[in-house]
């Protein structure tokens, strides 16, 4: 039997409807949709259908669900044999900087990206590699975040996000280029690094290049044919309801990246989308609020009509992007029933929304979930802050602020567990930034455009007022809050690293996550935050962690492979504390892991 | 010719014949302007230097212009024709001036009285640099913080950045001005160490 039978065989078991995946070169044909062949890895097409219900054994997009809630319903690691997980296969994908995607996986196929354009399609029980494909970037781009942060798929098409800011749809039985389409001139600073938003027929994306003085954008792409089908700017200029929230040309260079996934409700046909801070970051340099810039708006799917919006702070000054998608979670408060969008900003505050069907949001709370010095208060209508005068840097102004320019969350994802009903947040705490900007000049395409000269930014971390840097302190930690109280759970700590770790939770009430600076990536107890296992692997894990089930055995799947901001952040740390606490050799090198528990594929079958 | 010219001359061309393939490809596959090629992008030996940035872009560099432990100059070469070198961004050049005998002995050959002139595209990934102490002497990249060591034939300080920035040999024209004496020492923009 060949080894390629032997994959057909595994898969055509948990793949009643599917499509051949070609482990051979040869193209793709529209025609091979629903059929199998001998020596071929069978495909299932991915339907808005499958998307809104997910099966537990899947993992289908970035937070395994349209409601970004990072959650999978598998239960077969449970907290009493999480001690016994062992590597299943490793993988390395032979490239560096920073691996952030989350392996998805649809009936035992699993895709995964990393930085430099490639996506490798492979058999996620085996680990053997189906096929691979890799992006020539042009060679003079630059690439401030070397990264990708995974895969959308629909119907047999795999689509990815490049740093030349395109979109590339693959077939996913073979990899092969179905359409390529750039949305906007790299050589004018954009680029992108999301994992697409798909939807009916629709793959919605956005533009990072907040820093090169861009003005950011949403857009939705026919999955069919990579025809654009709408374009929404995220700095409203002319015409636009919020245009007089900007003075003069600012707008035009006004940022508002677009840089994660979106939410999206297909019963009100609604996509929720972060919005990153305004640029140049010197906030003197753009008067006025500044919408829809660091904020959540509402997009109708069809129109991408911006439906309603939520800017969680105005005129920022802090670098604190808010693009983390709002997580959409149905919750009891008080006797009342509030379809929410929760979301912890990277300006410190845990930000609870009341969704509407029609689009416009509403303010519920906001508290600080580590130590806030900007915010003197919140209209406790709106939510709308108030800022301590003497914590916003501008132009020729300097000022200290808390949390620090990577913020109290950076971009890694939260997660909600509907079984122990708690909402949990990779948090930093403890570190502040010191600046003072410039005038930002004239802006020349694709170069940098913040308005803060470079040391400033390179040497701008600081510790918070108090702190003893004698002995090991709290950064990095995983809280976990109850939406229905408001209040916090737990929180479990970790000393001199910070957290770049993005959470998984699953049916067993367990959290997988590394993100700390000694490579380790553990499983903690949802309900008490108690570490249960841990282990060290390549390199520091900012990868997206994932679960899934092939033939009965359920799997955890991360990448390792450190790099961007984590690597920045532990610059500057390492700058901060003693010698002999520093992390000074942080290996690169990104490797897909896979877990499962030893002994139970035996048991299984 | 000596040794090091050789070599850049050999990297040159191994780089005229991938980049210009390399750059059709970029250019169809993401819809770009086509790049013209280095053998027309890069500064070639003759060119002159004027200033890239600043009220005073364009006008010629002279060497009284740059003092002793003076701030980062972003630089451009003109060639004979009076054509900017500006279609490539690994046509970028930095400038800094450090006091004479600190420069290393073995790149003295390219400096002008102190002044030395490197690649402005960082080796890592491709980033413009634009940081300089000259306290400690090094250029520093935003994107990633790779530090390098302009005196020292643009070495790599501290990674990320495995490969050293290509110097760029310069020699004095007429009245001072800064002229360039031959192509990059090494093949500008990220690459193996």
């Amino acid at each position: 039997m060949s080894r390629l039978v032997r994959a057909r065989g595994w898969l055509a078991a948990v793949a009643p409807c599917a499509v051949a995946l070609a482990l051979a070169a040869a193209p793709a044909r529209a025609g091979e949709a629903g059929t199998k062949q001998a020596g071929k890895v069978d495909y299932t097409p991915v339907t808005d259908q499958r998307l809104a219900n997910p099966e537990p054994e899947n993992w289908l997009q970035y937070r395994g669900n349209y409601q970004s809630w990072g959650y999978s319903p598998l239960d077969q690691i449970t907290a009493k044999n999480v001690t016994k997980l062992v590597p299943a296969w490793s993988l390395s994908t032979g490239v560096s900087e920073g691996h952030q995607a989350p392996p998805i996986v649809n009936n035992g196929v699993m895709f995964v990206t990393t930085p430099q354009a490639q996506v490798m399609a492979i058999n996620a029980r085996t680990g053997e590699i189906l096929w691979r494909y890799q992006k020539e970037l042009p060679p003079e781009l630059s690439q401030l975040h070397p990264t990708n942060r995974g895969v959308g798929l629909y119907g047999d098409s795999v689509f990815m996000t490049t740093t030349d800011s395109c979109v590339v749809a693959l077939g996913a039985m073979t990899g092969k280029v179905k359409w390529e389409k750039c949305v906007a001139p790299w050589q004018d600073g954009y680029y992108m690094t999301l994992s697409p938003l798909v939807a009916k027929g629709k793959v919605v994306v956005g533009v990072s290049g907040g820093e090169y003085g861009v003005r950011g954008f949403i857009t939705a792409l026919d999955a069919e044919t990579g025809n654009e089908a709408w374009k929404t700017y995220t700095v409203a200029g002319p015409g636009d309801p919020a245009a007089d929230t900007w003075k003069g040309d600012a707008w035009k260079t006004g940022g508002g990246s677009v840089w994660i996934q979106g939410s999206y409700d297909p019963s009100a046909n609604l996509a929720y989308f972060g919005t990153g801070n305004g640029g140049p970051w010197t906030p003197d340099a753009r008067p006025g609020d500044n919408l829809y810039t660091s904020s959540v708006v509402a997009l109708d799917l069809d129109s991408g009509k911006i439906k309603g919006h939520h800017q969680y702070h105005w005129n920022d000054a802090w670098d604190w992007d808010e693009v983390s998608a709002p997580v959409l979670i149905d919750i009891e408060r008080d006797g009342k029933k509030i379809p929410a969008a929760i979301h912890a900003g990277r300006n410190g505050y845990l930000w609870t929304l009341e969704r509407s069907k029609d689009g416009p949001l509403s303010f519920v709370d906001g508290k600080p979930f580590v130590y806030q010095n900007v915010f003197s208060s919140l209209d406790p209508k709106t939510g709308r802050p108030a800022y301590d005068q003497s914590k916003i840097p501008g132009i020729n102004r300097r000022a200290a602020f808390c949390p620090g320019l990577w913020g109290g969350k950076d971009w890694p994802p939260e997660a909600y567990n509907p079984k122990t009903g708690l909402f949990y947040i990779p948090s930093n705490d403890n570190l502040c930034s010191e600046l003072a900007g410039a005038q930002a000049g004239t802006r020349k395409p694709g170069e940098l455009y913040i308005g803060i000269p470079i040391d400033e930014v390179l040497n701008s971390l600081r510790l918070r007022d108090g702190v003893d840097k004698s002995k090991p302190f709290a950064i990095g930690a995983i809280q976990a809050w109850d939406p229905k109280t408001g209040k916090k759970a737990w929180q479990h700590d970790f000393q001199d690293s910070a957290n770049w770790g993005p959470l998984l939770t699953t049916g067993s009430g367990l959290i997988f996550a590394g993100g700390t600076s000694d490579r380790k990536f553990r499983a903690l107890d949802g309900t008490t935050g108690k570490v249960l296992w841990e282990t060290r692997l390549n390199s520091g894990v900012t990868g997206v962690p994932s679960s899934y089930m092939v033939d009965g055995v359920q799997y955890v799947a991360v990448q390792a492979g450190w790099g961007v901001d984590a690597e920045r952040m532990l610059t500057g740390i390492n700058a901060l504390i003693p010698e002999e606490r520093r992390v000074s050799v942080l290996p690169q090198g990104g490797v897909i892991w896979v877990f499962r528990v030893m002994g139970e594929e035996a048991a299984a079958r | 010719m000596d040794r090091g010219e050789r070599r850049a001359r050999r990297l040159e061309h191994g780089l005229d014949r991938r980049s210009v393939v390399m750059g059709a490809v970029a250019c169809c596959a993401a819809g770009g302007v086509a790049w013209a090629g280095p053998e027309d992008a890069l500064p070639q030996k003759g060119d002159r230097l004027v200033l890239g940035d600043g009220a005073k872009a364009g006008q010629p560099i002279l060497l009284d212009d740059l003092p002793v432990g003076g701030d980062l100059v972003e630089a451009v070469a003109v060639d004979p024709q009076g054509v900017r070198r500006e279609s490539s961004r690994f046509a970028k050049i930095l400038l800094v001036r450090v006091a004479p005998d600190q420069v290393a002995e073995d790149q003295r050959a390219h400096a002008v009285d102190g002044v030395v002139a490197l690649s402005a595209i960082c080796t890592h990934q491709g980033c413009t640099i634009s940081g300089w102490s000259h306290d400690t002497k090094r250029l520093s990249c935003f994107c990633h913080h790779s530090e390098f060591l302009p005196a020292e034939g643009g070495r790599v300080a501290k990674g990320p950045a495995r490969k050293r920035l290509p110097v760029l040999p310069l020699a004095k024209g007429e009245g001072g001005a800064l002229m360039v004496a031959g192509g990059f020492l090494g093949k500008p923009g990220p690459g193996p160490a």
